[in-house]
């Protein structure tokens, strides 16, 4: 799956996305290059819409969410292995997460991932190849 | 002065307002109101930071009616650490102060309605590292304690019943400190995440139980700052409980 940047600030985002708690209101800038296309490597629901995963241009060796309002989708195609796992905290806070199955079902591989987990950080670069081999990326 | 005249009276904290300064102190009364010796000490701190409660627990007991004195009671704790501890013992038994373990006149005037003696555990989550210091030091002056001892047994079935109510908080992974920035990029992007810049970056994390015991309630989630260079960028990582706004455990990832 690929998208493509279409704005990088709070400014573009839908009411629902702000939350300045959290750290996203109007101001907040985006680490996205207007007219840049990115992989999606996984997909959830946060503060009432869509956001993607996405490798942005921090140079993080794990992606991160930006909302779905920021993008226009390129290529819709997903790899045949993902699935979607739905992970329920509490009934205030439950999220989906669409992406490969060692992250789909387990809701703390992105911590780890993040935490720089040595196994977790295998399988997202294994699965970054396939994913990218799916969506014929290598974009930069 | 009698021995059996000297009470210690050092309790342990839990974050109550998120106000961050730099230490608690203890201190030690003797007969009568005047001070013998204020030790300062810090607990197991988040880092530099030092939550301190909104008010410190002292009791004095052994005045001439033999009363118990209570200044401030219910619901403060002082966070204390157990080398702390032990060296206030050694301090008073180098003194010749021994204390005594007679309960007899605090258990007179109840301290609060979990706390009969004065010398438990209350149980309460939250509390870390708990020593029963006036026992403590009495057992470092008859050379019965070693370092490798969590804690004197309690006197009583009230201490039994807490410290088992307490087992939960304490299995928990405690706080971690903050990281210690090694070049002028990271002290800067700490800094600045410490102004609470960044944003969230998961829901729901694994570490929330652990983060709720240690820091209090509330939704915990992961912030990220990225301080953007020329040529590389340094990342900050973070937690914020969204209900109150405190920030803790600032690392490097």
């Amino acid at each position: 799956m690929i998208v493509r940047c279409t704005a990088n600030s709070g400014a573009a985002l839908p009411e629902a996305n702000l939350d300045p708690r959290r750290g996203y209101d109007r101001t907040t800038e985006f680490p996205l290059t207007l007219g840049r296309d990115y992989t999606v490597f996984a997909i959830t629901v946060f503060l009432g819409t869509a956001w993607y995963y996405v490798l942005d241009d921090d140079g993080l060796d794990w992606p991160t969410w930006s909302p779905s309002a920021l993008f226009d989708v390129v290529d819709g195609a997903i790899p045949a292995s993902w699935i979607i796992g739905y992970f329920r905290a509490s009934a205030e806070n439950q999220y989906p997460i669409i992406s490969f199955p060692e992250w789909a079902q387990d809701h703390q591989f992105y911590e780890r991932l993040v935490d720089r987990d040595p196994v977790a950080t295998a399988t997202f670069a294994r699965r970054r190849v396939e994913t990218e081999g799916v969506t014929g990326a290598g974009l930069e | 002065m009698p021995s059996d005249q000297l009470r210690v009276w050092l309790t342990d904290s839990r974050p109550l307002s998120g106000k961050r300064l730099g230490g608690t102190k203890g201190t030690y009364l003797r007969d009568g109101s005047e001070v013998v010796t204020a030790l300062t000490h810090s607990g197991r701190s988040n880092n530099d930071r030092v939550y301190v409660p909104k008010r410190s627990r002292v009791r004095r007991a052994g005045g001439p009616a033999g009363r118990a004195v209570e200044r401030d009671g219910a619901g403060s704790r002082i966070r204390s650490s157990r080398l702390a501890t032990v060296l206030a013992g050694l301090v008073l038994a180098l003194l010749g102060f021994v204390p005594t373990a007679d309960a007899s006149v605090a258990a007179a005037v109840p301290i609060n309605s979990y706390d009969q003696s004065g010398y438990i555990y209350d149980g309460t989550p939250h509390t870390y590292d708990r020593l029963d210091h006036f026992a403590l030091a009495h057992a470092i002056t008859t050379a019965a304690v070693t370092l490798a001892a969590d804690a004197p047994a309690p006197p009583n079935p009230v201490s039994v019943r807490a410290v088992a109510a307490n087992t939960t908080a304490k299995v928990l992974k405690g706080p971690i400190a903050d990281a210690v920035p090694k070049n002028l990029p990271e002290q800067i992007a700490l800094d600045t995440a410490k102004q609470g810049y960044g944003r969230q970056i998961m829901g729901p994390m694994g570490d929330a139980p652990r983060l709720v015991a240690n820091y209090g309630e509330g939704e915990w989630v992961k912030m990220q700052y990225v301080l953007r260079g020329n040529t590389s960028n340094v990342t900050v990582h973070y937690f914020r409980n969204i209900d109150t706004g405190m920030d803790v455990e600032f690392k490097f990832p």
